[in-house]
């Protein structure tokens, strides 16, 4: 499996660490209350077909990417810098 | 028989090997499959289930009959399969489940017991009593049942893995892929050319036909030649490419050197990971046999693989050999033998129809309905329109057609279409973005159609590069179709096989129909069928057939089972490869390590690091003498302690203060340049992830420290803040572990010892407790900090890690003469306990900051990572399991880690339990073992005795649960 | 008292020749991280240029210097600044970029290695996933990756020669995972 770093270009998954859904880069305010920071932690959706996930290029840049593909077919749509995301 | 004046073989270089132990004689070129059909073996091997006699089949890596034991001892290799395996002078290849011996095995009584051992029969059979099943039932059923077995010992063979990239990856390199590949190279391309042959040219090297105006051979030479002269061409002979994956990347396993001796430096196997912007999938088809009863008989064997014999590696495979077949194509194989001199029996033609091709004789619309012979064919019965007849044969050559290799295409989830025309399934459109099926394996079966498919896909591959191809003209070969009329099962009484490695029959199949696991998956699992180490490459579409006959639907209705990489089998060792030894993970060494494994201290792993244990010294017989001795030598004098592995960050910038406030539950932005403050910081859902120290170097200057543990997590943990949820902070931070060696300097006595070592003497004014800076040590500038993780006045000191080794002797020398000296682990351990310091064996991922009795320090002014979901219902409160001290009271003195708390007076189940021990150590200083734990509401339980009961070590002991800090619970003594 | 002496971490490994490729390590010379504060890249980047000859490097890329200078990118925002000659480069690139750049001494941080042969790119194949073809990475081309199961810095220096530098405490373990690569490649040309 290869990632597009926005920085280095395509890269082998083994530079990579996974976190998760792209839903990390929203934190909630302090006072948003009980189910936003409940939804924030710990509820994920789990689609058939497209998804944004936070990948660290950890043994590479150091930029956390947001990489939209696909869980059926596993293409992979496209990247973006975490930073430039925009929450 | 070998023939003279055929074959690709070197007769110059006559190579022998033992097989079970007897020579046989072969060339170089030869596989152990054409040497031992040159020698007259046939039997090779006996079957899984029915311990039935059988012969080698095919001549490629499809084989299912021939497998083989390779090597002797530790290395040795099962179910390599003969006709894969070429010789060398001294292989040692031995026939497996057999006993005693080949042509006479016991387990050959299974065979009689066959109507017993049909499909579904463990599941029918051994269910009762259900105690036997592990006891009695499995361990006979594995040893009559079952193929080659692993040495059980170490291999230290070596194994390699690489990668590589390409524009254009072509795989296979019969007439298609040689074509595609000389296109996409003229015109540049970058092209990687693998085949699981030792040879290229596929079929070419197993056909009389002519390309070019020059035989198949000859021509494939020619172009090899040209690849090989090409910068960008890599040739890659004896690598089977074994998966197709995302984004272009294949898997192939090449055989580096199995063709050789083992013992030398090269390695044995190279599992490759190829990352190519096109593919070309030039893999070819493979041969079907036919079902009809006697058709596993050694001498039966593929007319494709006949013909490979006889041209590849000059051998007849019989003496007098017949055909049985259903398509034009196979008729070639009676033409070719008898050319060659071989004695052709009949050609038993299944269609209406067939030209003969020479002088023998002819049966059209007939079919094999029975075979003889104890351990080889002796004899076939055949029916035709005329009734039956037996023919005197060694050697049948069958031919049911042919199947595309579509196995790459079905990698990543993409099912195969049928093909009426050729009765065949062929890869579906676009199955593996960027894959393009071509020649054969796209079900383009004459020689002619595979050299024009492999320029259109190459063609194909290099618009989608963006390069031009140049004029190539294709050479003149061979054009026919196959006309083949599909033929799956010859009824009649007697078992005919599907699948030969597993023995599973028609019968088996249609009974599964019949008990309705009429799915193909479903099939496949009960009777077993396609899930031997061939995963039915010849069985799968005849096994598909029958059971579509059976439950009455078309072979498309019916479906076909799912092709999972790897293509062939890998061996684990290539998988694994460089992880033996010293590869298995890096090791990480402090600058101090040479010095202190030259003073005899035995090494532990902190994760990737190496720390010394203890250092023993003389009369020392044991860790915890050494250990004792180094606690109360921190006390009473001084130690020295590499503390170089903790991670350490170094963060700067404007916005560095206020980054820190929200990375820690404490405060660092009111800290004083020149001064260190304990932190701890939290996971967003509330638990503790880590604690360290974080001294201010400047106004926008800090450096953190964080445990050895979590130094990568706490990095990847900054950069996450930093980059997805602060990222208009204006802040910067870099590891600087590496940078520097640090040690810690700790005892009563660390002062003096400093200000002999430094530049400049300190004094309890500059340097108070939590006090920093840059101080000067042998002309070197390094830093200090006056931290404790001991409890005892003491000192961190660093330097640039070039200067490391140094100063550690430096230290060290010095503590001596100070009654000092280094301290280990163990000892580092014992001290922090009786502090009641904590370590990732308290926070360990489930604890709170309240837990471990630190809410005060999440700073009610502020926001912070993991502060909302850390005040919980749940995460707080007298339910919880909060950190203590326990010590033994009873009789029984010990305490171990990991043991229970319950009630004195509870049964100890895991329902009465109250808490656990998380580190316990003998403490020299209290004379007791001390240990820390997390206890149910435990901090308003100082005073009260519990029982721990640790089950795995049998140990019970009486404590009383105390405050954590054993030691100097004021702090007086890192003041001092 | 004595001044301290210094130790390298690849003491007594090197260099090593197998085949046709050598491993040995380079004198570890001074490296200092410079990483623009935010809004200052333009400025960090004058200033390195007009003070080491080198300006900050583009991704992937090494910026050549006067003097022995040179600055390698290692990471997003971050690049290396190495000179051959030990001495205080942090201190002075810290003066020099304050308020623009956090500069950090690295002098110590990494021990690299010189890997030069014809096979140099076979060698390398078996130890990182890079695409190291001479048209994707050739000289001047850098970049982090792994080696094995160690973080890296991989550039290229001639067409026959890479860099390799990797974290100092793993030193041992990258001879040892480099120098089987180099002896299962050149035992496979004695086939």
């Amino acid at each position: 499996m290869q990632i597009p770093c926005p920085i280095c270009g395509p890269r082998d998954r083994r530079e990579f660490y996974y976190m998760g859904d792209a839903v990390a880069l929203r934190r909630p305010g302090p006072d948003a209350g009980d189910e936003a920071w409940d939804a924030y932690v710990h509820l994920r959706d789990n689609p058939a077909g497209r998804t944004r996930d936070l990948w660290y290029h950890e043994a590479g840049c150091s930029a956390w990417v947001v990489v939209e593909r696909d869980t059926v077919t596993h293409a992979v749509h496209g990247s973006q810098l975490a930073a430039e995301a925009g929450s | 028989m070998r023939l003279d004046g055929k074959g690709l073989i070197d007769r110059q270089k006559p190579l022998s090997f033992g097989f079970d132990g007897r020579p046989i004689a072969g060339f170089e070129g030869d596989t152990v499959a054409s040497a031992l059909l040159a020698n007259g073996v046939r039997l090779v091997g006996r079957s899984f289930k029915y311990h039935r006699p059988r012969g080698i089949l095919s001549a490629g890596s499809e084989e299912p009959n021939a497998l083989l034991q390779v090597g002797r001892g530790a290395a040795s290799v099962p179910n390599v399969r003969a006709t894969v395996q070429e010789i060398y002078e001294g292989l040692e290849v031995a026939s497996q489940n057999r006993w005693p011996s080949l042509k006479f095995d016991l387990l050959g009584v299974n065979d009689l017991a066959a109507p017993f051992l049909s499909a579904g029969f463990y599941y029918k059979t051994f269910m009762w009593p259900r105690a036997f099943w592990e006891r009695v039932y499995e361990p006979i059923i594995r040893r009559a049942a079952g193929l080659g077995a692993l040495s059980g010992a170490h291999n230290e063979d070596l194994y390699e893995k690489a990668f590589a990239h390409c524009d254009l990856l072509v795989i296979g390199a019969g007439p298609c892929g040689l074509m595609a590949a000389l296109v996409a190279a003229r015109a540049g391309a970058d092209v990687i050319l693998a085949d699981e042959d030792s040879m290229f040219g596929g079929r070419l090297l197993a056909e009389e036909g002519e390309v070019g105006g020059m035989p198949g051979a000859e021509w494939a030479k020619g172009a090899v030649r040209e690849l090989a002269a090409m910068d960008n061409v890599r040739l890659m002979p004896r690598t089977t490419v074994t998966g197709a994956y995302d984004q272009g990347t294949y898997g192939a396993l090449e055989r580096v050197a199995l063709h050789k001796a083992p013992g030398g430096a090269a390695p044995r196997e190279c599992f490759w990971r190829i990352v190519a912007r096109r593919a070309i999938l030039a893999a070819g088809a493979i041969e079907r046999p036919i079902a009809f009863a006697g058709n596993d008989r050694p001498g039966v064997m593929m007319a494709g693989a006949v013909r490979a014999y006889l041209h590849r590696w000059g051998v007849a495979p019989g003496r007098k050999v017949a055909l049985f077949c259903n398509n034009d194509d196979a008729h070639r194989t009676a033409q070719d033998l008898s050319r060659a001199g071989v004695d052709v029996a009949a050609v038993i033609d299944a269609r209406g129809e067939a030209e003969a091709g020479g002088d023998y004789p002819v049966y059209t619309g007939a079919h094999v309905i029975g075979t003889r012979g104890r351990t080889g064919l002796r004899e076939i019965t055949l029916r035709h329109s005329g009734g039956t007849a037996r023919i005197k044969a060694d050697c049948l050559a069958m031919s049911g057609g042919w199947n595309p290799s579509v196995h790459l295409t079905c990698h990543t989830g993409a099912r195969p279409v049928w093909n009426e025309k050729i009765a065949a399934f062929v890869p579906a459109e676009a199955a593996v973005e960027g894959l393009i099926p071509a020649g054969a394996a796209a079900g383009e079966f004459s020689t002619a159609g595979c050299l024009a498919d492999g320029k259109r896909a190459a063609r194909q591959a290099l618009a989608a590069l963006g390069l031009k191809p140049g004029r190539t003209r294709l050479p003149e070969a061979e054009d026919s179709a196959g006309g083949v009329e599909p033929l799956w099962h010859v009824p009649g009484p007697g078992r005919a096989f599907l699948d030969f490695q597993n023995d599973v029959s028609v019968k088996d199949v249609a009974l599964a129909a019949r008990e309705n696991y009429a799915s193909v998956e479903h099939m496949k699992r009960y009777t077993t069928q396609g899930m031997a180490t061939d995963q039915g490459k010849t069985s799968n579409i005849g096994a598909l057939a029958i059971l579509a006959d059976a439950t009455g639907r078309s072979i498309p209705q019916t479906g076909t089972t799912t092709f999972r990489p790897p293509f062939s089998p890998v061996s684990i060792a290539a998988m694994g490869a460089g992880a033996q030894g010293k590869g298995f993970a890096p090791e990480r060494f402090t600058t101090s390590h040479a010095a202190s494994v030259g003073a005899g201290a035995p090494v532990i792993e902190a994760g990737l690091w190496y720390r010394p244990s203890y250092f023993p010294q003389e009369g020392e017989v044991n860790w915890r003498q050494s250990c004792d001795r180094e606690v109360m030598m921190v006390r009473q004098a001084v130690g020295i302690c590499d503390v170089s592995t903790l991670g350490k960050i170094d963060i700067q910038g404007p916005d560095a203060a206020a980054f820190l406030d929200f990375v820690y539950t404490n405060t660092f932005s009111t800290l004083k340049v020149g001064r260190v403050r304990y932190g701890i910081m939290l996971r967003e859902d509330g638990h503790v992830m880590d604690d360290g120290t974080t001294a201010r170097l400047g106004d926008e200057h800090y450096v953190m420290t964080t445990t050895t543990a979590a130094a990568g997590q706490v990095m990847r943990h900054l950069e996450f803040v930093h980059q997805c949820l602060a990222p208009q902070m204006n802040v910067r931070f870099v590891s600087v572990t590496e940078q520097w060696a640090q040690f810690a300097v700790a005892g009563p006595l660390a002062r003096k010892l400093l200000s002999e070592v430094l530049d400049s003497p300190i004094d309890n004014e500059s340097w108070p407790f939590m006090a920093c800076g840059p101080v000067q040590v042998g002309g070197c500038a390094g830093r200090l900090f006056r931290i404790s993780f001991s409890g005892e006045h003491a000192y961190e000191i660093a330097v640039p890690s070039r200067f490391g080794p140094a100063l550690f002797d430096l230290l060290v020398a010095r503590a001596r003469a100070l009654g000092g000296g280094p301290y280990g682990m163990e000892a580092l351990n014992v001290l922090r306990i009786e502090k009641g310091f904590i370590t990732h064996a308290e926070i360990h991922g489930r604890v709170t900051a309240f837990d471990i009795g630190m809410q005060g320090m999440i700073s009610p002014a502020k926001d912070c990572i993991g502060k909302v979901m850390a005040t919980r219902p749940g995460l707080l409160g007298e339910g919880r399991e909060q950190l203590v001290g326990l010590r033994p009271t009873g009789a029984v003195k010990q305490l171990t880690a990991g043991a229970h708390i319950f009630e004195p007076e509870a049964e100890a189940i895991r329902a009465n339990a109250q808490g656990y021990t998380t580190s316990v150590g003998f403490s020299p200083t209290f004379q007791s073992f001390l240990a820390l734990g997390f206890l149910r509401n435990g901090r308003a339980r100082h005073g009260q005795t519990v029982r721990i009961v640790d089950h795995l070590r049998q140990v019970e002991t009486l404590a009383e649960v105390c405050d954590p800090v054993f030691l100097d619970p004021k702090g007086e003594r890192v003041r001092g | 008292m004595a001044d301290l002496i210094e130790t390298s971490a690849s003491a007594g490994l090197l260099p090593v020749t197998i085949g046709n490729v050598t491993l040995q390590d380079v004198a570890p010379g001074a490296i200092a991280s410079v990483a623009p504060l935010s809004g200052a890249e333009k400025s960090t980047s004058a200033a390195l240029k007009k003070h080491c000859g080198a300006a900050f490097p583009a991704a992937g890329r090494v910026a050549g210097g006067a003097g022995g200078l040179r600055a390698i990118w290692s990471g997003r925002g971050q690049a290396l600044v190495m000179a051959e000659a030990p001495g205080d480069l942090a201190g002075e690139l810290a003066i020099l970029l304050k308020g623009k750049a956090a500069v950090t001494d690295q002098s110590d941080a990494w021990t690299t290695l010189a890997l030069q042969g014809r096979d140099v790119r076979r060698v390398l194949a078996r130890l990182t996933p890079l695409d190291l073809r001479p048209a994707t990475f050739g000289r001047g081309q850098t970049a982090r990756s792994t080696l094995v199961h160690m973080m890296a810095v991989i550039t290229c220096t001639a067409a026959d020669r890479f860099e390799i530098m990797v974290m100092r405490s793993m030193t041992q373990s990258a001879v040892h995972d480099i120098t089987r690569a180099m002896q299962g490649l050149a035992a496979r040309a004695a086939l």
